[in-house]
């Protein structure tokens, strides 16, 4: 059983380009609908509640699957089958990398490619501003634009930042829900403090 | 040794602080290993982040794998990789074994939205440094603007601009200047 899932999440290491989400429907194609390991529903939990941990979302769901299935052994088995094909891929390059980039062509491809990494960072951002609806939502907006400027500019370490956001959040939640009570104490009605 | 046990320590933080996805590594990666400790030149980074994409795997474990391998060999690339995913994966263990305290708790969720807009700042900061050292002269510019249109009119995947903008980088530096 520990071979099957190590190979499984193998399989889903070395066949999915680009990582995260993109690796969602492949787990669950290989998971639910193959083994029959977890039903869809299950899954479903599985990715709502590791979508919440920091790290990448694909060790993190193989670790919680691996270990409904198997304890401890299956979460390893799970994270080893889903990193393995990477670190092996990646070695293999890496170890001709060096010598690779001693050609004058591989040197002008790779020329080229940096401007198209920066289009990727654009990218990154503007999915997450997009997802983060920061048009929309003003405090969003204004945690974005500090965050940058006081990781660029003024040399703030991330980790500092990503701590500050969560709190900022929670204080802005908690007073908006202490705003909806009372609103609903008013009219008389009472509120479980529900929020969008 | 000495520095793969800093390495390992660096990643660690880096794994336990990425809220946001696979780009969020990249940027965390770029602030500690590349601008913060100075093991990695710029250049070297944004040629890690451009193969990291074009090869299978999650992004943040191809980079660290990829960056560790530079920085001091395949032992380091992976014992970095093991390291981001440390503190990650013991936190995915705990959610599996208290899966049903934490099914429902808002105070998490809000913490995590919470975080989305730091991430947002964190990816954006790397992006300054990627843009100084990517950008080589003017024809940098017209592949910027290609990599764009493929990525954001054509919708079409990340991969397709990298090899796009490498052939072009190919003819163009390698054929015509």
């Amino acid at each position: 059983m520990l071979l099957q899932i190590f190979l499984t999440f193998f399989k889903v290491g070395l066949f999915t380009i680009g990582g995260g989400y993109a690796m969602l429907p492949i787990i669950q194609e290989a998971v639910c609908t193959e083994k029959g390991w977890l039903t869809d529903e299950e899954f479903l939990d599985s990715i709502s509640l590791t979508n919440s941990l920091p790290g990448p979302l694909a060790t993190n769901c193989a670790t919680f699957i691996g270990y409904r299935l198997k304890r401890v052994p299956g979460s390893i088995a799970a994270i080893l089958g889903t990193i393995c094909p990477s670190i092996i891929i990646i070695l293999l390059i890496a170890m001709v990398f060096n010598t690779a980039m001693d050609n004058a062509y591989v040197q002008a491809f790779f020329r080229g490619v940096g401007p198209a990494v920066f289009a990727l960072i654009v990218s990154a951002v503007y999915k997450l501003a997009t997802k983060a609806n920061i048009m929309k939502d003003k405090l969003t907006l204004v945690v974005a634009v500090a965050s940058f400027a006081l990781i660029a500019f003024a040399g703030v370490t991330p980790v500092l930042i990503v701590i500050a956001a969560a709190v900022i959040a929670l204080v802005a939640d908690s007073v908006k829900k202490s705003k909806t009570a009372a609103g609903a104490e008013e009219k008389g009605g009472s509120n479980d403090g529900s929020h969008s | 040794m000495d520095l793969i046990l800093r390495m390992c320590l660096a990643f660690i933080k880096i794994g336990a602080f990425c809220f946001g996805g696979g780009y969020a590594a990249v940027g965390l990666i770029e602030n500690e290993v590349v601008k913060t400790m100075g093991w990695l030149t710029p250049d070297q980074y944004i040629n890690i982040i451009a193969i990291a994409e074009m090869t299978p795997g999650p992004i943040a474990v191809n980079t660290s794998t990829f960056a560790g391998y530079l920085m001091s060999g395949p032992i380091a690339g992976i014992l970095c990789t093991l390291s981001v995913i440390l503190i990650p994966s013991c936190l995915a263990l705990l959610t599996a074994f208290f899966f049903e305290k934490v099914k429902n708790n808002q105070n998490v969720q809000v913490a995590v939205k919470g975080i989305r807009p730091g991430a947002i700042g964190i990816i954006a900061a790397a992006g300054i440094s990627i843009a100084k050292n990517g950008f080589h002269d003017y024809f940098s510019v017209v592949l910027f603007a290609v990599a764009a249109f493929i990525i954001f009119k054509l919708k079409k995947s990340p991969i397709i601009a990298l090899l796009s903008c490498g052939a072009l980088g190919v003819i163009v530096y390698g054929f015509i200047l």
